[in-house]
């Protein structure tokens, strides 16, 4: 999930950009869910609003429903999870009605797949990248995983973004 | 942008870069959220560039204080860092301190934590700037923290007074990108000048200093009505203006142009929190209708503020008065302002349909827990089942509060009150002729922290109860920092190891016992014995020293003797496990009707083998 955080804040560093973002430590990370805000741009407060947000991105299903509300009218959400529309009523029509747009991705499988469990995070960041609304572009969020990732992980995160890239199922 | 270097920073790293910008000799802290990773950071880049700066954890935070103020004391710069809590342990020298002055630059870092997240109070740090008559500094952002701790230095040396640095948990826990510059080669020899009537000072001479103090504290505020760290942000609508520092400043100005209303509104931003600017701020009210006065988590600037008439606050009841002032409270605030005078704001979703909606999934609620492994649980398991529900169990700051889970830890005071608590509860029960059993919890580094008076004084004064010293080779809950048990040093060298074994002794303790909670059988025995002695004629204090590295800290022994559990079909599903254990690698599959072991964070500790009563919980077959 930093690591995550990361790639983002990483690449609009090397472009240029000022970032600012909070995480959580201490107590709450033991168990809890743990939530990772980023804001490219000139900002003075780490702290995502609610009904701000460009982007959320949630390895779980759970966090899912736990961080579209910080989401903005118009936003995009993508979600690591099984396949198949299991999004609960209420809150698809929430969405619809706001304009979010919301991908859910098999992550953790396709990760397992190809042979890199722990690589979930970057499958779901590839599989983003694919979406043309998104900020930054392959090459960009491709480089910066190269240069951050250390090197005996390097090839499994790799694969694993651009098996989500190509939208791999 | 600028060509130098430049590295995304968490705040407390950037704290830590100016400390070492600064040429900050000396630099003291005990861990504790949200300050702990500022020494470690200052670690970092005193290897990175090579410098020999001193660097300690130091057994409590009075001790911290006092070891970084002598330092001062010899003309060299000096940085003693803890959390808001802490500064209640390091009050007394940062009284007295304030009397005697300093020599080299001396900064008191002490981050809030308005929420709470990780702490006991909301205590705002602020208002021990106001109570011992020192200047406070109150950063905004990471960079801004960064500037003010040098600052801070200057301002020690100008005026010979420790000065506080308070970032909040939003600072301290944000991140940003942070330019690096050349650190200052400070040469500093040690040169302690004697001054009896000064470092010395009686109470005849402390009346002279309490003048000078009051004096120095003049000057300041004198400083700050033009000092930089004081700024203003024009605005032509004067209906209103707002007064912020820290990280209320911060969201206020984010939030402001989310409501398209930037730039309409005055704003000041109080950076001195303590003294404040009297005469700025008198101006800046005078100009405006109303003023809405942001900060965090308590009213210290609305108190310093003389002329109240015009504000809106806390004390007024218009912000609330408990809390993390979070953007989503502080938009409600500014669109409340905006509304009464007659101002439209952008309308956005309105997310308290999603909130119902999500509340009504009845989504599992993830509590903090112990760790999948963790020895913590083994003892509080090994405990209950020796001692029950009618005993007492006090319990202290750490991981191991979560104890409270397993209805394991009945109080929780401050750093070693489980000590005191159990002193306590014994004297009381004693005089009715009651004997109920009592058994505290502590953790290694918060025995050393402040357990040990506790102890010489419970042994001393005749109490009779089980402490049971949950010893896992390192300070836990605030990311690993060695404690003076281990011998490590802040920097990874080697120190001199102060065995808590031999401390506990040194108590006078009798009954003093070691073992691996992992062996629960007996363990348990152990703590029978333990109260056993409590009860005996010539008895007393029992001490049980849990003895087992934390599983994150040192994986190693699981990994060389891994036990794997599997759950058979014994099992009913009777929950037992799962409420008075709580492994979260167990959980209950609804479908099967039975408990399964999650097998991706199961760590094989194989101590559920002894928490199922039906005997269902196994070892599994190679
Ligand atoms: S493993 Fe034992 S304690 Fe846990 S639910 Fe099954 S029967 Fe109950
Ligand atoms: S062996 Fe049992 S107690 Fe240990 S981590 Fe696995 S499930 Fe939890």
């Amino acid at each position: 999930m930093l690591f995550a955080t990361k790639v983002f804040s990483e690449t609009a560093l090397a472009l240029g950009h000022d970032v600012l973002g909070s995480e959580t430590h201490g107590m709450s990370q033991r168990g809890g869910s743990v939530i990772s805000h980023l804001k490219i741009g000139s900002y003075e407060s780490p702290l995502v609003r609610h009904a701000t947000a460009d982007v959320v991105l949630a390895f779980h299903p759970h966090e899912a429903y736990r961080g579209l509300v910080f989401l903005r009218r118009g936003g995009l959400c993508f979600v690591s999870g099984p396949d198949g529309d299991s999004w609960d009523r209420g809150v698809k029509d929430y969405m619809a009605e706001n304009a979010i747009a919301a991908y859910v991705y098999p992550a953790d499988d396709v990760a397992l797949e190809i042979g890199s469990p722990r690589s979930a995070n970057l499958a779901l960041i590839g599989y983003a990248m694919s979406v043309p609304e998104m900020p930054f572009d392959h090459d960009q969020i491709r480089a910066t995983i190269e240069r951050i990732t250390p090197s005996r992980f390097r090839k499994a995160n790799l694969e694993a973004f651009e098996a989500g890239y190509r939208r791999k199922r | 942008m600028s060509q130098s270097k430049q590295e995304v920073l968490l705040g407390n790293e950037a704290i830590a870069r100016g400390i070492v910008e600064s040429g900050c000799h000396v630099v003291t802290s005990y861990p504790g959220t949200p300050s702990s990773e500022i020494l470690p950071a200052v670690v970092r880049f005193k290897k990175e560039l090579g410098l020999d700066t001193h660097v300690e954890w130091s057994i409590n935070e009075k001790v911290a204080y006092e070891v970084a103020l002598a330092a001062s004391y010899t003309g060299k710069r000096a940085a003693v860092i803890m959390k808001q809590v802490g500064l209640n342990v390091a009050a007394d020298p940062l009284m007295s301190s304030a009397y005697t002055g300093v020599r080299g630059g001396f900064v008191v870092i002490s981050c809030d934590d308005p929420g709470p997240h990780s702490s006991q109070t909301e205590q705002d740090t602020r208002f021990y700037a106001l109570f011992a008559k020192v200047p406070a500094l109150d950063p905004s952002t990471p960079r801004e923290a960064k500037e003010m701790v040098k600052a801070a230095f200057e301002l020690s040396e100008r005026h010979y007074l420790p000065v506080i640095l308070r970032p909040a948990i939003r600072v301290s826990h944000a991140r940003q990108n942070i330019e690096f510059i050349p650190v200052v080669k400070l040469q500093r020899p040690a040169d302690f000048q004697k001054d009896p009537g000064r470092w010395a000072a009686t109470p005849r001479f402390r009346l002279q200093l309490h003048k000078e103090l009051n004096e120095k504290l003049h000057d300041i505020q004198e400083e700050f009505e033009t000092s930089e760290l004081n700024t203003s942000v024009p605005g032509d609508d004067r209906r209103l203006g707002f007064i912020a520092g820290g990280t209320s400043y911060a969201v206020l100005r984010d939030t402001l142009q989310e409501l398209e209303l930037e730039g309409r509104f005055p704003i000041l931003k109080i950076g001195t929190s303590h003294p404040i600017p009297q005469r700025l701020v008198k101006e800046f009210v005078a100009a405006c209708d109303q003023v809405l006065v942001l900060e965090e988590p308590d009213a210290v600037i609305e108190l310093q503020i003389l002329d109240k008439s015009k504000l809106l606050g806390r004390l007024n009841g218009v912000v609330p008065s408990a809390g993390e002032l979070s953007p989503e409270v502080i938009r409600q605030l500014l669109v409340q302002q905006a509304n009464e005078l007659g101002m439209e704001t952008p309308t956005e979703i309105d997310t308290g349909e999603l909130s119902q909606l999500v509340g009504d999934l009845g989504l599992p609620v993830r509590r903090p827990r112990l760790c999948p492994g963790c020895p913590h649980r083994a003892a509080f398991f090994g405990m209950k089942r020796a001692l029950g529900s009618k005993a007492i169990y006090p319990g202290d700051i750490g991981c191991y509060t979560l104890g409270l889970n397993l209805n394991a830890v009945d109080t929780c005071l401050d750093m070693g009150g489980a000590v005191t608590i159990a002193s306590g509860l014994y004297q009381a029960y004693r005089q009715d002729n009651r004997d109920v059993p009592i058994a505290a919890t502590i953790g290694d580094s918060t025995f050393l922290h402040s357990g040990v008076p506790a102890l010489a004084n419970a042994v001393y004064n005749g109490a009779r109860f089980v402490l049971v010293i949950l010893d896992n080779s390192t300070t836990a809950m605030t990311g690993m920092q060695p404690t003076a048990d281990s011998g490590m040093l802040a920097d990874g060298g080697q120190g001199q190891r102060v065995a808590i074994g031999d401390l506990v002794q040194a108590c006078g303790v009798k009954f003093i016992e070691e073992m691996d909670p992992y062996r629960v059988q007996e363990f348990e025995a152990l703590i029978k014995r333990a109260s056993q002695h409590t009860r005996e004629p010539d008895g007393g204090v029992a001490v049980v020293i849990a003895k087992r590295p934390c599983v994150l800290y040192d994986p190693s022994p699981l990994e060389e003797n891994p036990v794997p559990v599997t759950i058979s079909e014994d099992c009913d599903g009777c929950r037992y496990c799962l409420i008075a254990f709580e492994c979260p690698a167990l959980v209950l599959d609804e479908d099967l009707g039975r408990v399964v072991v999650d097998r991706r964070i199961c760590v094989n500790c194989g101590v559920c083998v002894e928490a199922c009563p039906k005997g269902a919980i196994v070892e599994a077959e190679e």
